[in-house]
């Protein structure tokens, strides 16, 4: 008897505490909501997976703030995250925007923005920035690569110096002292020392034997924003402020051509077009092939993992390597460099826009970020975060956010992508000395006007 | 036996040998290079197992979608491929074999006209029609382990496949039918077999070389397909992600290739085609041996 009132006793308690866990759990079913944020980004794994995964720590964070703001939504984030080509990358999006599955956070490059804006594709975020203070850390001039016809359609994720390097090593095989070395950065900062001031050194070393033919100085080895700031350190513009059309300047055009036609065909540079970059770019910069060159701070990590790892990785770089922005056209003129944020874009399909925004702002700031930024070596895109205890960790992002007060972009335009492509033409035409610098810029005159009409404005 | 016939076989082997070795080679270098730090030809400079890694952890991170699902997703849908691509090719070339119509031939003609077809001309079309099928209910989103026939589904990357692969299956399966002698097939319809028992019961048994030749292609086709997972599915890494995209996932244009690791999952990629192939061998080798001709 006293066995079955224990049993009786011990099924009541039972059926107590499971009638509660099912009321409990069906209460919070019913006061909240999940919504899955679906997170598109592409990133070169492992070095640049923080710039999706910094949303699944954000998660958390701000579920809890949602709980104690009595919202019933919740957030659970779906992330799809590679290292796609851009092309596929950019078709998938517009393919599943077709779809109604467009994801509600796309990373991507700023230079698509002006397409996809068009297109509505993407939401304009101006009013809703205000409500996350957070925000306002962004450095302000990134604003302006993420800015199409007056409003803001993304926030800046990263950005990055595009410097001039030089093998110090080199250097001084051509006499150059240390402190000579040393001083070069500043010099360039000031405009003593030009792109010929380059180009003259960089002669001087192939004559002596020190590098080869061709290798005095080196860009990158297919078309890419890289020569978008050399066209303007000459000068040129590629936007019209009051119309948002493209430009091109046939004067600054000029110069910019016979540059390069110059380099390649005097001064016993530019022997890098057409390489592959794995086979064989970055084995010349890295393995002391080349004087001077222009690459990525985000490449230096790649030089010290990668290549150099069995001489000394990043200690080794620091001794044989420097850098300082792309120097002058003319003596006295700016220098420049060139950055190519990403940015997140919210989806004109989003449901919740506003979470996706505060998700956004949660990774936006200096703990998220300065975790990427180290991670990949992209620069920060946070005021003061030079101070920032964890990103002062890095040597080269410290020395190098200089840059971003010299920093040129990319202009937002759906046309972009025909105008680089014209323009990159007629410079490799001109590097091989197919074409004259005159020659160059009347191809890419006809090319503009042919392909572009009235979206261009030729001056 | 003279000089001469004893040196016929042997320069048969001989050419024989020379490219088949020269094959073996690549697949030995494949081999070695899985399990190396470093290769030089085909001398390892330090053996390991961190290649293979992938098999127990993402080499991309903790929120990449695992080997078993991705290896999971291409086999659902190369098996789905394989088994529409046997059955539907099979019935129409046995109509278009055995059975007298009006606009036989145009069929016949206008399947060649559709495999002559580059996929990617067709790709945007094909876009909107997996467009359409999304909306139809359940059919579009809701079928389990396919996920639906729709855009963006293991299914709806099957169902484009097979689309593409049922014009070469139909000519392959019609050569065979066309081989098989009619008598049985009289006898069998003398005897007040249906068409269909006549299909299934007669002939399907006497084309199984055929079978396993088609089997075998279509599903290489769908194990290594890339173009049209890559346009009809949301990235590398997402949840319909195939091997051929996974594999991608290590090759970059402006990172240097870790080819160690890129021979290892290529090599994990080969396992499933190679027990596929032992296990239909036989029958395929029946083909090249010059089929059933003349019905058995």
């Amino acid at each position: 008897m006293k066995k079955l009132r224990a049993k009786s006793g011990i099924m009541v308690v039972a059926l107590a505490v499971g009638l509660l866990l099912v009321g409990g759990a069906v209460s919070y079913t019913q006061e909240t909501e999940t919504i899955t944020v679906t997170v598109r980004c592409r990133a070169k794994p492992p070095m640049e997976n923080w710039r999706g995964d910094n949303f699944l720590l954000a998660t958390e964070e701000l579920n809890a703030d949602l709980k104690a703001a009595g919202d019933p939504r919740r957030v659970e984030i779906e992330l799809i995250q590679d290292n796609m080509d851009w092309g596929p990358y950019l078709s998938e999006f517009v393919l599943g925007f077709g779809a109604g599955e467009a994801p509600d956070i796309w990373l991507t490059g700023h230079e698509y923005i002006g397409a996809q804006a068009e297109a509505g594709r993407i939401i304009a975020l101006d009013e809703m920035l205000k409500e996350f203070p957070t925000f306002n850390l962004i450095i302000d001039g990134l604003w302006d690569s993420t800015t199409y016809k007056g409003k803001i359609w993304g926030i800046p994720q990263d950005a990055e110096a595009r410097p001039l390097y030089f093998n110090k090593a080199l250097l001084k095989k051509l006499g150059w002292s240390d402190a000579e070395i040393a001083a070069l950065p500043g010099k360039i900062e000031k405009g003593e020392f030009t792109l010929y001031d380059m180009l003259e050194t960089a002669k001087e070393a192939v004559a002596r034997g020190i590098v080869e033919l061709g290798n005095g100085f080196w860009t990158r080895p297919k078309n890419g924003p890289d020569f978008t700031a050399f066209y303007y350190a000459f000068g040129g513009e590629t936007i019209d402020p009051a119309t948002g059309k493209l430009v091109f300047d046939t004067a600054a055009g000029l110069k910019y051509y016979q540059f390069f036609y110059d380099a390649a065909q005097t001064y016993g540079s530019m022997g890098c077009l057409g390489l592959g970059w794995g086979e064989a770019w970055h084995p010349g910069v890295s393995g002391s092939k080349v004087l001077f060159w222009i690459g990525g701070t985000w490449q230096w990590a790649e030089w010290a993992e990668i290549y150099l790892k069995d001489l000394g990785g990043e200690a080794y770089m620091w001794e044989n390597f420097g850098f300082g922005l792309i120097p002058a056209a003319e003596k006295g003129d700016k220098p420049n460099s060139l950055t190519h944020p990403l940015a997140y874009l919210i989806s004109s399909q989003c449901k919740y826009p506003d979470l996706a925004l505060a998700l956004i702002a949660k990774v936006s700031n200096y703990g998220p970020n300065t975790r990427h930024a180290i991670a990949s070596t992209h620069l920060g895109i946070l005021k003061g975060q030079t101070e920032y205890k964890f990103y002062k960790v890095s040597r080269l992002l410290s020395e190098t956010l200089y840059m971003l007060d010299y920093t040129t972009f990319l202009p937002n335009n759906p046309y972009w992508g025909p105008y680089s492509t014209i323009t990159y033409e007629a410079l490799a035409a001109a590097v091989g000395g197919e074409f004259t610098p005159e020659e160059a810029v009347d191809f890419v005159v006809d090319g503009l006007q042919r392909e572009l009409g009235d979206k261009v404005i030729i001056r | 036996m003279t000089l001469r016939q004893k040196l016929r076989p042997a320069l048969a082997y001989l050419a024989l040998i020379v490219p088949s070795a020269l094959i073996l080679l690549g697949f030995l270098w494949l081999f070695i290079t899985s399990f190396s730090t470093r290769t030089e030809g085909l001398r390892s400079l330090g053996w390991t197992w961190r290649n293979w890694s992938f098999l127990w952890e993402s080499p991309f991170g903790p929120h990449y979608p695992s080997i078993w699902w991705v290896t999971l997703n291409t086999l659902v849908m190369s098996l789905i491929m394989t088994l529409i691509v046997v059955a539907v090719s099979s019935m129409t070339a046995y109509a278009l074999s055995r059975m007298k119509f009006a606009g036989r031939k145009s069929f016949l003609s206008l399947t060649l006209i559709l495999h002559a077809f580059p996929s990617v001309t067709l790709l945007i079309p094909i876009y909107f029609v997996l467009l359409w099928v999304s909306k139809i209910p359940v059919i579009g989103r809701g079928v389990p382990l396919l996920g639906g026939l729709g855009y963006n589904t293991i299914g709806g990357v099957a169902l484009v496949m097979v689309a593409f692969q049922l014009p070469f299956g139909i000519w392959v399966m019609k050569g065979f039918f066309d081989n098989i002698s009619w008598d049985m097939e009289r006898s069998a319809l003398i005897d007040g077999a249906s068409r269909f028992k006549v299909w299934w019961q007669i002939m399907m048994p006497n084309i199984k070389p055929g079978i396993a030749a088609l089997s075998i292609f279509s599903f290489i086709t769908a194990w290594n397909a890339y173009l049209i997972p890559l346009t009809f599915t949301a990235g590398r890494a997402g949840k319909s992600a195939v091997l051929s995209l996974y594999l991608q996932n290590f090759i970059s244009e402006s990172v240097m290739t870790e080819w160690n690791a890129v021979a290892a999952v290529g090599l994990f990629q080969l396992i499933p085609v190679v027990i596929f192939f032992l296990f239909t061998q036989q029958a395929l080798l029946n083909i090249y041996g010059g089929g059933k001709k003349g019905g058995v």
